[in-house]
């Protein structure tokens, strides 16, 4: 087979996982990386903790040049692509220059949902990328109260951080905490947690103006609200980078619409990680999945079927863990199924603010939430994504969750070997 | 293969109840408040050091990484923030969140001396080191490109790169049309091996060999002439070249693989197939099933001429294999003979994972015994303590599927006879000495 050209625009955990599997199944074919971002790759999971200072920033690369040299990966950074013209196999930088491929994996992943104020965009900071962090940094020295617009994880991950460098911080947001994760009870639970920690948060509230004053801001809102801060960073989720798509024939909906084998309308051109519109792992739903366990997998599946092989991605499971209390509170899968036909248990211990909840259809596990449990996420995962039969099972994982969810998987992993 | 690694092997099953014996040897070896290994009806749970671990990729600051070295996965403490987001990678539970510090923990096998496996009274916890002893008998990196033309999860891909790895680099490879030749010579137009190999006609291996190794020597090169052949090829079509170069003393390192009939060419009986194994020549039907008489021996066939050692291997065993490889190097006067047990999943009709299990088994039961033939001296490398009965062996296969009752005592008798012949000539060995 001749030498082919892999193009991977992005420079994310996803984009780095297929680089990896890529070069593997192809020794001798080129594979160039190029991202718009200055630096080297690094995982947005980590902004948080380098925020609060848990980290050294040197030490977040995930990558480095030494590794790209040995791989023959040829790594580029500050080159952003403004359009790919797909009958031509070809893409073109900002800066005029034109670079054609054989495959071309997208993978530019989200950027920051904008504020609602438009007219003052400089003044509300955004917490997505490296550069937004450094920028929050120099001004967070002057700052005493910040408060944060948005009630996502992000959000959450951001207030954490915040407080833990001393800082007065208030969310402000329209829905619950965490909605898109944890069940409304769940969510006070974190949130009076939060709020003994000294995070102030406000939900229910729809933002309508905002005003600067002197050094510090005032956001009114449609209630009749004012707040008064120093700092505002707006948090409001993340949306496809995409807009360097535009007219180019890919197909477009919410993100880049891919197939199981994460490929979009041209057979050549792949994408994944946050800017992909996948299949879902129940149902027959596509939708964008902002989510690095998921991200890892596209990308092996993409770097699969772009080497020539065919290999299936089996779909994105929301899930997330948060360590706030004691214990691990995690959820994954459906945790508020909207059709009948699955089973949801649940048991609550306001004393200790734990909730356990299980959502079981067909005798498998589709969905739990774990808040303040001992439990092992991954174990759980596992039952979820091999679809292990539980139904005899489900009020033994309600009452003892790690030692079932563990007794479970190691059934099925033996039982497997035990078919030879 | 990239690198052996030791492992604390799991008997899932034998944990007695109510044993928490490991926990509390790691809580006590660690000194952390968290056991590293946890005791679970069914089985205890411990990292599986895995090849391409979970937990790794998950991590956003690169904290975990794997020692290519050892294979152990460990966290770097300065590195981790504890965002737990290698919990959900793996789906194991082999690494542990700490609430504590803040950090995650998981077992690092306590630097090759894991403490859970001493303290485990069942057996149910093995540390298998071999892999660190096998590394010492390796000279070289491995002398084979990386994907071949073999198909997945068979044995001879693991033994090709460990024979080429204990010979050293001065190696010249010499195959036959067969399966070994996916490897030895390569596939299509790519070739697998780094160094020399040469393709020769199934009839002539150990004639082509031979006059290539008088022509390295005249040349006043001392190589190591590897003939990897197939058992076809040396039981029946080449076993005339064979037993002359063996007979003349010629200076080469044959070594068959056996897989028990012709399966490159689509699973035809050769002649070390045994006794009622189904091949498409020797079919099942109405008037016979399987092959009617007992196969070759070819080991003991080539001890019979007197060369200066002979030896069976098995992927079952690779230290064994290593030391005999070892031995086999050392030879400076005579052919050497090696016959590997080497079980393909295709034509025997098993699952494509199971080549070690069945080659384990098939030394339990005696049915390929581990022995060596060494300047006049039988001798057992490994006797299974209690040897199982063959319908061990046969139940891992279809080929011996339509065997009834009668059928299995009949392979039985078959193995036994053959066993006692070693063992007897293992004895005459011993009251010579």
């Amino acid at each position: 087979m001749s030498r082919r050209k892999h193009l991977i625009i992005g420079a994310g955990p996803a984009a780095l996982s297929a680089a990896d599997r890529l070069r593997n199944l192809c020794p001798d074919d080129e594979i160039k990386m190029v991202t718009e971002e200055n630096s080297l790759p690094y995982c947005p999971a980590v902004l948080p903790y380098l925020l609060a200072g848990k980290v050294q920033k040197e030490k977040v690369w995930l990558r480095t040049d030494d590794y790209f040299a040995s791989k023959k990966i040829v790594f580029l950074q500050g080159k952003r692509v403004i359009k790919v013209n797909p009958q031509e196999n070809r893409v073109t930088y900002l800066d005029g220059q034109e670079e054609s491929y054989d495959n071309l994996l997208i993978a530019t992943g989200a950027e920051a949902t904008s504020s609602p104020f438009d007219n003052i965009k400089e003044e509300i900071l955004s917490f997505h990328r490296l550069e937004d962090l450094y920028r929050l940094n120099k001004r967070l020295i002057s700052c005493e109260n910040v408060t944060i617009l948005g009630a996502g994880l992000v959000a959450v991950e951001l207030a954490v951080a915040l407080t833990q460098r001393g800082k007065k911080v208030r969310i402000l947001g329209r829905g619950r905490l965490l909605r898109a994760y944890f069940t409304e009870e769940a969510g006070n639970y974190l949130s009076e947690h939060m709020e003994r920690h000294g995070i102030e948060i406000i939900t229910g509230k729809t933002l309508s103006s905002f005003k600067k004053r002197g050094n510090s801001y005032e956001i009114d809102t449609e209630e009749g609200d004012t707040f008064k801060a120093d700092m505002i960073i707006a948090c409001l989720g993340v949306k496809p980078n995409l807009s360097f798509l535009t007219d180019s024939g890919i197909h477009i909906n919410h993100g880049v619409v891919v197939d199981r084998c994460l490929k979009t309308n041209f057979a050549n051109i792949f994408a994944i990680g946050d800017v992909a519109e996948s299949p879902a792992f129940f149902g027959e739903t596509f939708g964008v999945s902002p989510i690095l366990p998921n991200a890892l997998d596209q990308g092996r599946v993409a770097a699969e079927n772009m080497a020539g092989k065919v290999s299936y991605f089996q779909g994105w499971l929301p899930m997330n863990v948060l360590k706030l209390f004691d214990n691990l509170s995690f959820s994954i899968g459906i945790i508020s199924p909207e059709d009948g036909g699955a089973s949801i248990l649940e048991e609550k211990n306001g004393e200790k603010k734990t909730i356990k909840r299980l959502v079981i259809r067909d005798d498998s596990l589709v969905g739990a939430m774990f808040i303040n449990c001992d439990v092992e996420p991954g174990v759980i995962r596992y039952l979820i994504e091999r679809r292990v039969n539980v139904g005899d099972y489900a009020d033994a994982l309600m009452n003892k969750p790690r030692i079932t969810s563990f007794s479970l998987m190691i059934k099925k992993e033996t039982s497997v070997n035990q078919l030879v | 293969m990239d690198k052996f690694y030791s492992t604390i092997k799991i008997d899932y099953g034998k944990c007695p109840p109510h044993c928490d014996l490991c926990e509390k040897a790691c809580l006590s070896a660690k000194g952390g408040k968290i056991p590293l290994i946890r005791a679970y009806p069914g089985g205890p749970i411990v990292c599986n050091q895995c090849g391409e671990p979970q937990c790794l990729q998950m991590c956003p600051t690169t904290a975990i990484t794997k020692n290519y070295e050892n294979g152990v996965v460990s966290v770097d403490s300065e590195k981790c923030v504890g965002c737990g987001l290698c919990t959900l990678g793996c789906s194991y539970g082999g690494i542990y969140y700490d609430y504590e510090s803040m950090r995650v923990l998981k077992c690092d096998m306590c630097g090759g001396e894991p403490q859970c496996v001493k303290a485990c009274p069942e057996g149910v916890l093995t540390y298998i080191d071999y892999p660190e002893k096998l590394r010492g008998y390796l000279v070289t990196e491995d002398l084979f490109t990386k994907g071949v033309g073999l198909c997945a999860g068979c044995p001879i891909e693991t033994m090709s790169r460990l024979t080429g790895q204990v010979l050293g680099e001065k190696v010249v490879f010499f195959g036959t049309p067969g399966c070994c030749s996916r490897i030895t010579q390569g596939i299509g137009t790519k070739a697998s091996a780094r160094g020399p190999c040469y393709f020769c006609l199934m009839t002539t291996p150990a004639a082509t060999a031979a006059g290539a190794k008088r022509y390295y020597k005249r040349k006043g090169e001392d190589i190591l002439a590897v003939a990897m052949i197939g058992d076809g090829a040396t039981a029946d079509v080449g076993f005339a070249a064979l037993s002359g170069a063996a007979e003349r003393g010629e200076n080469i390192i044959y070594i068959c693989i056996d897989n028990e009939a012709y399966m490159a060419t689509g699973i035809q009986k050769s002649g070390t197939t045994p006794l009622s194994a189904w091949t498409f020549t020797s079919p099942v039907g109405k008037v016979r099933s399987g092959r009617t008489n007992p196969s070759k021996y070819l080991p003991l066939i080539m001890a019979d001429h007197g060369i200066p050692y002979v030896a069976t291997a098995s992927i079952s065993h690779p230290l064994d294999y290593a030391r005999k490889l070892e031995k086999a190097k050392k030879v400076k006067d005579g052919l050497v003979y090696i016959h590997i047990f080497s079980p393909c999943y295709v034509g025997w009709r098993a699952a494509d994972d199971s080549a070690i299990e069945i080659s384990r088994m098939a030394i339990e039961t005696n049915y390929f015994p581990l022995w060596e033939y060494e300047r006049g001296t039988y001798r057992f490398t490994y006797l299974p303590e209690k040897p199982k009965p063959i319908g061990e062996f046969t139940k891992l296969m279809g080929r011996f599927q339509h065997l009834n009752e009668e059928g299995i005592m009949a392979l039985q008798r078959m193995v036994d006879e053959r066993f006692n012949k070693i063992k007897a000539l293992t004895l005459l060995g011993e009251e010579k000495s």
